[in-house]
């Protein structure tokens, strides 16, 4: 009886093994590599704006506070955006002729609003406050990296579920003194814990800040 | 003890009352036969298989933030703001406080300085939200030509003032619906002193006016009645639902609760008597409760007139013997505490010996007052404006009024007639009825959110209607097409109301308005009350000739709809009526005698013709209605209004216009043919939709036994397990929700779940998923009858989610969906739910809901739908469950706003959207671990019960039983 199978073919039957798992393995590895990168999350990646707003300049260099312009952060969960006519407070004098500035000028004399592109977006199944965040410890820069050293806006850190529970379910090393929460940079990068800046916020038991009723409602 | 009456099982159907033992009885009566074939079935399979995968990709849409250009002044962005404004039904006015969101208003609340409102709003004020943001309703003037604008619109009543001026007027009428604006009456007094020869009509659909006429005989003057019912001791009423949905519901009920109280040893708790027609809410509420064809209560109130020395002699009459001596016995004692109510519909000698009795028993100046009309009226109807137009005296018209020719009477060709006009403006919020050729204008009505104006509560107090947003549609208010009309170029609203109170206003007039807008009302501006005494001898004669017996019909306002003007709205379409808990549709209710007498069922299709005209209508057998009596409520069928853009949430209705079957201003009809058909259309009634496993659901007892032994109402089931579980007990935190409902003081007018709808973005699901028991309410009203058909009592119990402590439906979540967190809430975790709906079938409350289909018109394509949620609530889509939250982001913003201020929740500070809508604080809420709390309180109270509590699931959702107050001699 001959040979119904020839060499090359048993070959051909370990390649396609190979392959295949190979292939599963890649794949695997790729949609875990893409789920940890920048494109999944969109950390680090510069939105279009309709004018190219520079935190560093303003903050950083001209020393503007954060809430001149995010003027209901502690008030509201809303931090809010700054009107055109608060920007026309000082574009009506500097750089009032600027090619990069059109925008908002003619959305002030159209009263047209500017639409700025969100670079923070929550699902909508979960709701963040801003204010209940800077009223106990929680600084700008803990969410929001080091926004006075960013000439365009990004995203500093994932804002994933997972993310958000790594400071819920143990706060004392993310919190800052009262004095830093507006300041323009991290304060430090030391993961110690603070128990004082806990027992003076009062922060509640981490426990009560990993109910699901906390954020999902 | 036999006096206990919360042993007898009660029943919630006619088929349940029919079946003993207590069986399960399908509340789908037939779901509706699939029309998919096999092989498209097997397509359908395929293709959700292949996007269930594509639902996993996808990155986030990209979103805009779009700040103000310039910021008003104290807005806070994400914090919503509240204006205090006014809401009108049937011309009067109910306090409200809308909530506004970034600019949208989402949800309406009761003003809490309003009199008319105390705090709480009815379904009407709430379902408001919903007509505001209706793509239907009209966008710009049109004529015979089409869209016209306003300047044309300004032409054309310059060339028809060019007429009038020659004449004085003559020829020209103005038709207004019931109005109390005394702004927009010192407008139209002002057009009627300019052409003094102006016509005035007026178009109510509701009331025929024999209340007013009444008064005018009696005391020489027309007057409105103004009820103290929290001074009333016993009250007895004749077919007047006080408690129903109305103007002064929000207050009427309060009034009532406030006298059901058994805290102060019974002293003051009412007793109510209810001679009624159709079953209406009062009579759930009322102690004892008589059912009579409204044809026989006026004879009822002759009878009582005679006991009480009104009329001299005996007479015969409808009432029993015994029923009538305990009703004149408790009366006559209760003196100056005592009230009669009668119906709209009786006859204008029912209501005089109304006001006579009042008299006798000393009523007036207590639990009575008499005031000046809140509704100025002209007295002449829609019948002398068609005669007017007959003659020829009336030549031009101005119709200030929502839609006069679909809600005419039968008998009444208005349409018809009104083409003989040489110039006619139309003035409402939807084009209605117009017939291709018609020569009308019609100008949009701009909406109440959105306009400037006033108005006046039921006992008189004016107040302001404050825009809440600018308008989304071009429009006008009915003062400002007024002063258009009279030849103001540029008419403003603003001026106009704000001219008005200025000249009335004191010398430091900026001071009360900003006060005034602030909160709301004109201070001190309630009507004083009249000094008058009734003339016994202005007594109309008894008519002798009106038919007692045989078939009759009562045409009602609707419970949901009011006079079909509501008949758009899809939260108040799919609300279910308190008694009949029927939704999307009307139908002709009937008693089970009658329906038996008849060869009738439920569900079969009957044609009703009266004099006027005919309909075709579905009948419902309802427990407790009036035996040779058929009540259908009016209403009009809208036309077929395709929004622009399309949209969804635009669902027909089964509603017939029964408005053809008036005959004049006839509400009771005696003259009346039904004939049962062979078609059967289903009534869709969700009272059966949700049953509950037990017949210890509602506990009541006599008030009496319950001061006397006030632990009667404790016993709990004997074979009650003890309070261990095998599941380790829940975690606790710093505060423990809890909710408790008084089923002595819910009087079942749906006021929560409308409120609950609102709040909590809870979809409409429509007619025909309404059919298949899909109705997404999270608190439902049940009702309950104990007792026999004929004569049925009627009991209502809200249910929403009971938040157990040992819940089961936490148990069998695949995915932890559903869990508890510290605070003894029983979360729902959407986006964790894959739609097993195990959660569902295991909640022994039945207070789960699933979104079957994507019943939410979210997205970008619906913007004027999606306006109205409250973005502090998420919007579920397909295939999740949802259920009750006891309004979690209430509770967080509550801690969130404790939290930045280092400060504990205060002992009350979280109220729930059903809590604050319910207009006798029925329902409580609070953290039952703070001994402040007034719901710790009522946790302790003896009447206090627990729905299955056999099943040891804890809820933190109790009950306080129902007392009931009865008359020693009429007990059974």
């Amino acid at each position: 009886m001959t040979q119904l199978f020839s060499p090359l073919a048993d070959f051909v039957v370990r390649l396609v093994f190979v392959v295949v798992v190979a292939t599963v393995i890649l794949l695997a590895v790729g949609a875990w590599a893409w789920w940890r990168s920048p494109y999944a999350d969109g950390t680090g990646i510069i939105v279009d704006q309709p004018v190219p707003f520079s935190h560093e300049h303003h903050v950083s260099g001209l020393g503007l506070d954060c809430r001149y312009c995010h003027l209901s952060v502690e008030n509201s969960s809303f931090a809010g955006m700054p009107t055109s006519y608060t920007c026309m407070t000082c574009h009506s004098q500097l750089w009032d002729e600027s090619e990069m500035l059109r925008p908002v000028r003619e959305s002030l004399a159209r009263n047209e609003p500017l639409r700025w592109q969100r670079v923070h977006n929550l699902a909508d199944f979960a709701f963040f406050d801003h204010r209940v965040h800077v009223s106990n410890g929680v600084g700008c820069t803990s969410c929001h990296g080091d926004i006075g050293e960013m000439p365009l806006t990004m995203k500093a850190h994932s804002m994933s579920m997972s993310w958000c529970l790594d400071c819920h379910r143990n706060p004392s090393p993310h919190l800052e003194p009262s004095d830093r929460i507006f300041a323009a940079s991290a304060q430090s990068t030391d993961s110690e814990p603070h128990p004082e800046l806990m027992a003076a916020y009062d922060i509640d038991e981490p426990s009560r800040l990993v109910q699901c009723s906390i954020c999902h409602r | 003890m036999t006096r206990q009456p919360k042993n007898r099982r009660p029943w919630q159907s006619l088929a349940e009352h029919d079946a003993a033992p207590r069986v399960f009885v399908p509340g789908v009566p037939d779901a509706a036969t699939p029309s998919t074939t096999r092989r498209e079935f097997l397509q359908l399979v395929s293709a959700s298989m292949a996007a269930a995968g594509l639902a996993g990709c996808g990155q986030r849409r990209p979103e805009a933030i779009v700040p103000y250009v310039r910021m008003p002044e104290s807005v806070v962005p994400g914090q919503p703001r509240h204006y205090a404004s006014t809401l009108s039904l049937a011309g009067i006015g109910r306090g409200v406080v809308v909530e506004t969101h970034e600019g949208r208003p989402t949800r309406i609340d009761g003003n809490p300085h309003h009199p008319g409102s105390l705090g709480t709003a009815d379904i009407f004020a709430q379902a408001a939200v919903l007509d505001l943001y209706d793509a239907r309703r009209a966008r710009a003037p049109t004529n015979a030509d089409g869209i016209a604008s306003y300047g044309a619109l300004a032409t054309a009543l310059a060339d028809a003032r060019g007429g009038w001026s020659k004449t004085g007027g003559a020829g020209l009428a103005v038709l207004t619906e019931p109005d109390g604006s005394p702004s927009f009456h010192a407008a139209l007094t002002a057009l009627r002193s300019r052409w003094p020869a102006i016509q005035w009509y007026q178009h109510d659909t509701l009331l025929p006016g024999n209340r007013r006429e009444a008064t005018r005989r009696l005391f020489g003057q027309a007057a409105d009645a103004v009820c103290r019912l929290d001074h009333a001791r016993v009250v007895a009423s004749f077919d007047c639902d006080i408690l129903g949905a109305g103007p002064a519901q929000a207050a009427m009920a309060r009034q009532y609760a406030t006298t059901r109280d058994p805290q102060a040893g019974g002293e003051g708790f009412s007793r109510w008597y209810a001679v009624e027609s159709t079953p209406a809410l009062t009579g759930a509420a009322a102690d004892h409760r008589l059912g009579l064809p409204a044809t026989e209560i006026a004879a009822g109130l002759e009878q009582l007139a005679a006991a009480l020395g009104v009329l001299d002699g005996a007479v015969e009459g409808p009432l029993p013997g015994h029923w009538l001596r305990a009703l004149a016995g408790d009366l006559r004692a209760a003196g100056r505490a005592a009230l009669v109510l009668v119906g709209d519909h009786l006859p204008v000698r029912a209501h005089a010996l109304g006001i006579l009795i009042n008299e006798r028993l000393q009523a007036p100046g207590n639990t009575l007052a008499y005031i000046d009309p809140v509704v100025p009226s002209p007295d002449r109807g829609l019948a002398a404006l068609a005669a007017g137009i007959d003659a020829g005296r009336v030549t031009s018209l101005l119709m200030l009024c929502h839609d006069p020719i679909a809600t005419a009477p039968g008998d009444l060709p208005l349409a018809g007639l009104l083409q003989r006009l040489d110039f006619c403006v139309h003035h409402a919020p939807y084009t209605g009825k117009r017939s291709p050729g018609d020569a009308f204008w019609h100008v949009p009505q701009l909406h109440e959110l959105e306009a400037w104006g006033d108005g006046r509560a039921f006992d008189g107090t004016a107040s302001l209607v404050q825009p809440a947003i600018t308008p989304l549609f071009s429009g006008m208010t009915r003062s400002e097409l007024l002063r258009l009309a009279a030849g103001e170029a540029a008419p403003s609203g603003y001026d106009i109301v704000r001219g008005y109170w200025r000249e009335r206003g004191g010398p430091d007039f900026e001071a009360s308005w900003r006060e005034s807008l602030a909160s709301g009302l004109v201070r001190d501006s309630a009507a004083e009350p009249l000094e008058m005494r009734p003339d016994p001898r202005a007594l109309p004669r008894r008519d002798r000739h009106s038919r007692t017996g045989g078939l009759s019909l009562r045409l009602t306002r609707d419970e949901t709809l009011w006079d079909g003007r509501y008949v758009r709205n899809p939260w108040l379409q799919e609300l279910p009526r308190p008694l009949a808990k029927t939704v999307w549709g009307h139908c002709a209710l009937l008693a089970p005698a009658t329906a038996e007498r008849l060869g009738i069922v439920s569900h079969q299709r009957l044609r009703i013709t009266t004099r006027a005209g005919s309909v075709e209508v579905s009948a419902f057998v309802l427990p407790g209605h009036a035996a040779e009596q058929l009540s259908l409520s009016l209403c009009t069928v809208p036309e077929h209004e395709e929004p622009p853009g399309g949209g969804a949430e635009h669902f027909t209705a089964d509603v017939v216009d029964s408005y053809r079957l008036r005959t004049g201003e006839d509400l009771v009809i005696t003259e009346v043919e039904v004939v049962p058909l062979s078609v059967h259309r289903a009534v869709i009634t969700t009272q059966t939709h949700h049953s509950l496993h037990t017949d210890d659901v509602i506990r009541e007892a006599v008030l009496e036994d319950y001061l006397a032994d006030p632990d009667l109402l404790h016993d709990e089931p004997a074979e009650r397990p003890p309070e261990h579980s095998l599941y380790p007990p829940p975690p606790e935190g710093d505060y423990a929700w809890a909710m408790t409902i008084d089923l002595n003081t819910c009087i079942g007018c749906n006021a929560c779940t409308l409120a609950c709808q609102s709040e909590n973005n809870i979809p409409v699901v429509g007619p025909a998923e309404a059919r298949r028991g899909r109705v997404m309410h999270w608190i439902r009203v049940d009702r309950y009858y104990r007792d026999e058909p004929q004569a049925p009592r009627t009991r209502f119990q809200p249910v929403p989610c009971m938040h157990c402590e040992y819940a089961p439906c936490e148990l069998v979540c695949p995915t932890a969906a559903t869990l508890h967190d510290d605070e003894g809430l029983n979360v729902m975790v959407y986006n964790r739910c894959i739609g097993t709906r195990d959660c569902s079938q295991n909640c022994p409350y039945k207070v789960r809901r699933f979104n079957w289909l994507e019943y939410n018109p979210y997205g970008r394509d619906v913007p004027l739908s999606a306006a109205r949620f409250n973005p502090d609530v998420t919007v579920r889509s397909e295939g999740v469950m949802e259920k009750c939250t006891y309004c979690i982001q209430r509770i967080s913003r509550a801690r969130r706003e404790a939290k930045s201020e280092n400060r504990p929740i205060g002992a009350d500070e979280v109220v729930t959207a059903c809590q604050s809508a319910c207009p006798t604080r029925a329902i409580t809420f609070g953290d039952m671990k703070n001994p402040d709390a007034r719901v710790s309180g009522l946790k302790k109270s003896p009447r206090r019960y627990d729905l299955l509590g056999e099943l040891n699931t804890r809820p933190r959702t109790s009950y306080l039983a129902r007392l009931v107050n009865p008359h020693p001699d009429l007990e059974e």
